[in-house]
């Protein structure tokens, strides 16, 4: 019996002792200890890198849904009582939904899980955290503007670079129309204005896209953070 | 059981070029500047006229014959770089010893540390070519010691021409004359040998630098360096010809391999890793995203939610820092103190997570925007470091609730926020219960790395170090940690006593094998704000690998100053090398101690100058000059001069810490940083004890928190 105690106490040590020779470490101690490194990662990417590029990724299948099963999907997110976005980040190959978690003179804040979030005026991105390249905060143009579809305007967007100090990326900014394009967004379909935003500048060009449905509101998007990285795409699934 | 091996020197070859290339996943624009043997930019032994790009950081490892160099070079402004260089030369007595072993010629492989400088004085243009003046070894006016001017301009896109004058080493081949007079003899020593410069004979070298594609580029050059010495007067190797080729390979943005033919008779090898330490491979900062700001009520809307009364309920103060510390505990952020009126709350924290302290009170500032009641209107911020209350940012709650998502609203918070001494608590002040006392314990692996060692470009030593450190109340720490090593290929390193110097640090590799597992530290330590911008430290016990004892150190580092002053005083006794709590080995006693002076030159660079006396018993003086990036990278490089050294000689060294964050991109503070030092001899020599109180209370000072001001909302 003792022995058996024993070893269920030393059990952690020894776990811990096996992690921290993988080069992980453990303890109460976060701040003292060396953090997991994903050490094996970084070592395939650069043997990867070493090799000539990463392996493309085999194509994932298109996944087959029917109806009934959209629909099943559909009644579970009203379900939970709250607006619901879908958001997807081609940089970090990740995808998630997203509750409002806060509201400051109009701009809401969305979270997934993970506690990324997503602060947008009327469906127009200002802000992001938690995606490691985040837009900051932004000069961006209103939702009304956006809809107008003409006219040219400065969009600046801050970032934050490899050195922690704020950069500004100033645009700029052109609008252009495309009408009457429907989408779908699980089971239900929009007839949408698609905007789009072409905005160019010293550190490059970026293009926002806008899908406005019969009330006016964004309804599904493709916004940028700053130039040279993969847009966030957005839906919003339920109000 | 756990076995001792060394590892082979082509494996630690291959990991230094691993090293910085596992750092450094992201590409860095094509330079077109390579570099040389020597590993300033050049052609193959020769340097050329120009510069690598600002704040780059490069690794080389080359060799050729029997000659060996590892350096590190860093181009600090477009105008200046510098190297810290070691060179060994293997064969250097086999002409003479025997039967003369007497003096220099007691080496079979001669080691060599060099530092240089070059300033960039033209930069290229349509007419004008690229020019540098180098000078090679200024402290050391040894065999190493050479002063270049060298030009060079791009014929195309691909070809470039370089044609220079040296002076030294590299005058030493075709000479063309003296035109500046005789160089005087070398001194013994590290003199800084002015009278050298530039005079003795001087010879013409040139080359051509081919890049055939982006990966290859070929290289020709005439050499004007006659290796007298290595070849002529010791036979180390047979110069043939002065003519070298090579052809180089760029593997990949960071990392350019090449192989030679040098000198009519010899094969070389090169590797070259370029870092830029002032960006993060990953760019920004990864990590959760935080809490949004909770706007208040207006005062119209709901006025029950502005009154004052909750001062003065019972039962407040706990649930306020129990909900703080919810809404933070994610962050890695701890509560310890609170304190408030109606209108003001003060929270004091310790950030355990954030390399970028100005991250940790915007997310303590969120939280507070959450908890606390709308009638307090300012937010009084204090950094705990070790129980200190370091710095007080101070913050208009409606300034925060306005600019969540102001465009640039950092910038435009920052003018707005007061940064100032922390100064005593607010009255009412409560620690949170939850906190002392604080036990923490970790199992993590240790690398110390040293290199530009003799003979190799980086050695290290790695195992576990188990650690525990108890924080019995605020500032008030017991910590202690063992070590056992798991692998290491540190060689015994015989530099010698250094002039009847005690052996205060020359046993360091008695230390590494007597002393397995060891235990590192045992100390009881008190950290204290001892009056405005006043700090103390006190520590007592077992300090470091090699001493024990007391040191005691005092700060005063005024909120807003450039500077700050330092004073530390430590009576140590020289530990056992196996690793015990004995001190009978050495029976080896001293009080040393320095005043110390802190000056921020700006741009990230910081001077500091130490006068006093060494754990030898010498008295004498450090400068150091530290380039510190806003990421935690720090690149310092220092000279020592004390009275056991000989009359000109200067010891010179180079340390880079780079954090954790950097390789990870993940927000972590962590307290030990992968440090690269050289081996310290025993003049100037110092205690090594944790903690030191410039360094712990930097980032949290109100210049520290600027640099990084742009993490506040992130």
């Amino acid at each position: 019996m003792g022995s058996v105690l024993e070893m269920t106490r030393a059990l952690p040590i020894t776990l811990c002792l096996g992690l921290a020779l993988g080069l992980a470490g453990c303890g109460n101690d976060k701040s003292g200890t060396t953090p997991a490194l994903p050490i094996k990662a970084i070592l395939k990417a650069q043997i990867e890198k070493l090799k000539g590029g990463p392996a493309p990724a085999p194509a994932a299948p298109p996944i087959e849904v029917d109806a009934a099963t959209l629909a099943e999907g559909r009644r579970v997110l009203e379900a939970t009582g709250s607006p619901v976005l879908a958001v997807s980040d081609p940089l970090l190959g990740t995808a998630s939904f997203m509750t409002p978690i806060g509201a400051n003179s109009g701009v809401i804040t969305w979270a997934n899980p993970g506690y990324q979030t997503i602060s947008m005026r009327n469906g127009v991105i200002l802000a992001t955290r938690g995606f490691v390249t985040d837009l900051m905060s932004s000069e961006a143009p209103s939702a009304d503007r956006l809809r107008a579809g003409t006219g040219t305007f400065r969009r600046v967007n801050y970032v934050l670079d490899g050195a922690d100090q704020t950069r500004a990326v100033a645009m700029t900014c052109s609008l252009s129309v495309s009408e009457n394009e429907t989408i779908t967004i699980i089971g239900q379909s929009y007839v949408t204005r698609r905007v789009e935003e072409a905005c160019t500048g010293e550190a490059g060009k970026l293009i926002n896209v806008y899908w406005f449905d019969g009330t006016g509101k964004i309804r599904q998007s493709s916004q940028a953070r700053s130039p040279g990285v993969e847009n966030l795409q957005l839906q919003a699934i339920i109000d | 059981m756990i076995r001792q091996f060394r590892l082979p020197q082509p494996v630690l070859a291959a990991a230094l070029a691993l090293l910085p290339g596992v750092l450094a996943l992201s590409a860095h624009a094509e330079t077109g500047v390579s570099l040389n043997f020597s590993g300033a930019p050049g052609l193959i032994d020769m340097p050329s006229g120009q510069a690598m790009p600002t704040e780059n950081l490069s690794f080389s490892t080359t060799g050729f014959g029997p000659i060996r160099r590892s350096t590190i070079s860093f181009q600090a402004f477009p105008w200046l770089s510098g190297s810290f260089r070691s060179t060994s030369t293997r064969n250097w007595n086999d002409a003479f010893c025997p039967p003369d072993c007497s003096g220099v010629n007691s080496f079979d492989t001669y080691f060599d540390r060099s530092l240089d400088l070059r300033f960039h004085l033209l930069k290229e243009g349509a007419y004008l070519p690229s020019v540098t003046l180098g000078l090679m070894d200024i402290l050391g006016p040894g065999v190493q010691s050479a002063e270049y001017i060298a030009a060079t301009k791009h014929v195309g896109d691909r070809i470039a021409v370089t044609a220079g004058l040296g002076w030294g080493r590299l005058g030493s081949n075709g000479s063309l004359g003296a035109p500046f007079g005789p160089r005087p003899a070398p001194v013994t020593g590290g003199a800084l040998g002015t009278d050298q410069l530039f005079r003795g004979d001087v010879a013409a070298f040139a080359g051509v630098d081919w890049r055939i594609n982006d990966r290859w580029t070929a290289k020709v050059e005439y050499s004007s360096d006659a290796y007298a010495e290595e070849s002529d007067l010791r036979g180390a190797f047979d110069l043939r010809s002065p003519l070298n080729f090579g052809v180089e390979y760029q593997q990949s943005a960071m990392i350019r391999l090449g192989a030679y033919y040098l000198y009519g008779s010899e094969i070389g090898l090169a590797a070259h890793v370029v870092l830029d330490p002032g960006h993060r491979p990953s760019g920004a900062i990864g990590g959760t995203g935080p809490e949004p700001v909770l706007p208040r009520p207006t005062r119209a809307a709901d006025p029950e939610a502005w009154s004052p009364e909750w001062v003065t309920q019972d039962g407040v103060q706990p649930i306020l820092t129990e909900n703080l510390a919810k809404h933070v505990e994610r962050s890695g952020i701890k509560i310890e103190a609170l304190s408030y009126t109606s209108d003001r709350a003060q929270v004091r924290f310790r950030n355990t997570a954030f390399d970028a302290e100005a991250q940790a009170v915007g997310r303590v500032a969120r939280a507070m925007s959450q908890v606390m009641p709308a009638s307090v209107e300012v937010f009084e911020i204090v950094s705990l470091v070790n129980g200190v209350p370091a710095s007080k940012v101070v913050l208009r709650r409606g300034d925060v609730e306005a600019l969540e998502f102001a465009p640039n609203g950092d910038a435009v918070l920052l003018d707005r926020a007061q940064i100032v001494d922390a100064g005593p608590p607010m009255a009412g002040l409560r620690w949170n219960p939850e906190i002392y006392p604080d036990f923490k314990w970790s199992i993590a692996p240790y690398v110390r790395l040293r290199f530009l060692e003799p003979g190799s470009p980086v050695t290290g030593d790695l195992g576990l170090r188990a650690a525990a450190r108890y924080e019995y109340a605020p500032g008030l720490v017991l910590s202690g940690s063992v070590t056992k090593s798991i692998f290491s290929n540190v060689q015994d390193i015989s530099l010698g006593g250094g002039g009847g110097l005690p052996p205060v640090r020359s046993d360091a590799e008695a230390y590494r094998t007597n002393g397995d597992p060891a235990v590192e530290t045992l100390t009881a330590a008190y950290y204290g704000r001892v009056g405005p911008d006043l700090y103390g430290r006190v520590t007592l016990g077992y300090l470091e690998q090699m001493y024990g004892g007391l040191s005691t150190e005092l700060l005063w580092m005024p909120a807003r100053k450039r500077w700050a002053l330092g004073a530390e005083a430590d009576y140590v006794a020289q530990r056992d090398t196996n690793g015990g709590l004995g001190f009978g080995e050495y029976d080896y006693q001293v009080l040393s101690g320095h005043v110390s002076g802190y000056f921020d030159l700006g741009a990230g660079y910081q001077a500091q100058l130490d006068l006093g006396r060494y754990l030898a018993g010498d008295d004498g003086g450090t400068l150091t000059l530290t380039r510190r990036f806003e990421n935690g990278w720090k690149l310092g490089t220092y000279v020592t001069v004390t009275d056991a050294m000989d009359a000109g000689e200067v010891d010179r060294g180079i340390k880079i810490e780079i954090p954790m964050t950097w390789l990870t991109g993940q927000p972590n503070r962590v307290s030990k940083p992968i440090t690269l030092q050289p081996f310290i001899g025993n003049a100037g020599a110092r205690l090594m004890v944790e903690d030191r109180l410039h360094d712990l209370m930097f980032d949290y000072s109100a210049r520290g928190m600027e640099e990084q001001w742009g993490r506040f909302w992130k």
